[in-house]
């Protein structure tokens, strides 16, 4: 059995700040070694559930967070950007089961720490009508290849918004956020042995038949995207084939998942 | 008679070094106003021949350097960035002719002042239909979507003989030999002016004599072959819808005519 450890860091434990992801080098630096701490505790779970392979693909950013010299050994790392399916990097390769560590909710969520959608620029995102944030926009390539996501580890809200989508998903709450940059914080020790915990019970409910759905749209894919302010959505507006429905709003079509999530990311980009 | 004057800046009297055109220097300054002296000259040439509606658009960078209050009063200017024409705002709103002033040779022409195609940092070479086309013949051909001819040029010698290739019988204001890519020898800004105002009037007049040269018309369906400098642009520019890859530095797009051709050259451009 495979299991694709898809990371982010927004959802990491102890994380609250922006500076905790990126903005501060030294806070960065602190918090890309709980990141991999965070990663290995989901790695040593899945083997202990049953897992005989396992994948991380690292998420965050360029995708160069997680530091491979002290990754748990037993585990491949797809690593930097960009890449074919982004954040799912992997989910293409005879994947059975998808976990997420360290996601977090989408944006304009209440008491959710750094939520956002992909970018800063982006406000909502609605596939098909459903409104998604990162969990379900990559939950949904994963169920392309009818990958059920199995597992969560982020705060209450963003492991809310995964109970949503897949309910009776095996989540880890490390962080209960009281706004956007403020959380009751587990300590690091307790939210691993936590994630840990619910990495094998996740795989072995796999095992078992017991788990959600893949995440499944129809095809074709309408994708609705809202950006914060009229010049992001100026500059989205240049992908080829899109609508401009209003000022913030564009639209397109995509065949499959997988053309709607490079054609998310494409508009994205070029709204900045 | 409504004449679009769109206006870049490597081909503009004097400038020889990428130090003039970059809007962090001061040198700048210097060039900014040269340009609008150009693009002055241009405005008195047309209206002299006869045009009753004058529009510059301005095409280089964020598209905010000519400068408005010594803009020749006879024209309106098209000014900011990341509209849907790009270098050609306007060329929908009923124009009968365009003039290029101030344009540059394709990326990779021997003696031409700053050539480059759309971006220095990023293209190798453009392929309209197997042909190699530099922002001249990209510009040209939007125009002629619109069926509008391209009624002049100024520039250096290799970028108006670049022009020549496209558009036989283009009128031409050569205000600088280039002896390499940074280096030329300059005419006297007087005549340099003198020489764009006296062009502009004789474009315009061969126009209304019905002698100026026809539209430039791609027909058809329109493939675009982008090679970018290296893989990793390539990569990016593959998430567009219809992005096909053919080697690590190419993609390519079909597109059914010259407008979505030049708009997706332009998103593939920024996302890349």
């Amino acid at each position: 059995m495979k299991i694709l450890i898809a990371d982010d860091m927004e959802g990491i434990s102890g994380v609250v700040d922006w500076r905790h992801v990126g903005d501060d080098p030294g806070e960065y630096a602190r918090f890309r070694h709980i990141m991999t701490g965070d990663v290995n505790a989901a790695v040593r779970g899945a083997f202990k559930g049953g897992a005989d392979e396992v994948v991380v693909s690292d998420g965050h950013g360029s995708g160069r967070n997680v530091l491979v010299e002290e990754l748990d050994r037993r585990a491949k790392l797809n690593s930097g950007s960009p890449s074919p399916f982004s954040m799912v990097s992997g989910i293409d390769q005879n994947v059975d089961a998808l976990m997420y560590v360290g996601y977090h909710a989408r944006k304009g969520t209440l008491h959710a720490i750094l939520c956002h959608t992909w970018t800063g620029s982006v406000r909502n995102v609605f596939v098909n009508g459903l409104h998604v944030g990162e969990i379900g926009l990559n939950g949904l390539v994963a169920g392309h290849f009818n990958v059920p996501l199995i597992m969560i580890s982020s705060d209450l809200a963003g492991c809310n918004e995964a109970l949503d989508l897949v309910p009776g998903l095996e989540t880890v709450a490390v962080k209960k956020a009281t706004g956007r940059f403020a959380a009751e914080v587990l300590q690091i020790e307790e939210a691993q042995a936590r994630i840990e915990a619910a990495a094998e019970k996740a795989v072995l409910r796999f095992k078992n038949g017991d788990h959600g759905a893949p995440l499944k749209t129809n095809y074709p894919v309408k994708v609705r995207l809202e950006f914060d302010s009229a010049d992001l959505a100026d500059g989205a507006a240049q992908l080829p084939g899109c609508t401009r429905v209003d000022g913030r709003t564009i639209e397109f079509t995509a065949p499959d998942m997988p053309s709607a999530h490079r054609s998310f990311r494409a508009a994205a980009t070029l709204s900045r | 008679m409504k004449v679009l004057i769109a206006v870049d800046m490597e081909g503009i009297s004097g400038v020889v070094d990428r130090s003039h055109v970059d809007r962090t220097t001061a040198e700048y300054q210097r060039f900014r106003k040269l340009m609008t002296e150009d693009v002055n000259a241009a405005i008195r040439g047309a209206h002299k021949a006869g045009a009753d509606e004058i529009v510059v658009s301005d095409g280089h960078g964020g598209a905010r350097n000519i400068l408005l209050e010594e803009l020749d009063p006879l024209a309106r200017l098209n000014s900011g960035s990341r509209v849907p024409m790009q270098m050609l705002q306007g060329i929908d709103k009923g124009v009968d002719a365009v003039l290029f002033v101030g344009y540059h040779a394709m990326h990779g022409t021997q003696n031409a002042i700053l050539s480059h195609t759309m971006s220095s940092a990023k293209i190798g070479n453009l392929w309209i239909n197997d042909r190699v086309t530099g922002e001249i013949g990209l510009n040209a051909g939007i125009c002629g979507f619109y069926n509008v001819p391209v009624l002049m040029i100024s520039s250096d010698q290799t970028a108006c003989a670049e022009a020549e290739q496209f558009i036989p019988g283009i009128e031409k204001a050569v205000v600088k030999i280039a002896n390499s890519r940074t280096a030329a020898e300059l005419l006297p800004l007087k005549e340099s002016q003198a020489l764009i105002e006296a062009t502009a009037e004789k474009a315009v007049r061969r126009f209304i004599a019905g002698t100026a040269p026809k539209p430039y018309v791609v027909s058809g369906q329109v493939q675009v072959k982008i090679e970018f400098f290296h893989a990793a642009l390539a990569d990016s520019a593959s998430l567009l819808p219809g992005a096909t890859r053919l080697d690590g530095r190419t993609v390519a797009f079909e597109t059914s005519n010259m407008l979505e051709a030049g708009l997706t050259f332009g998103a593939a451009v920024s996302v890349a």
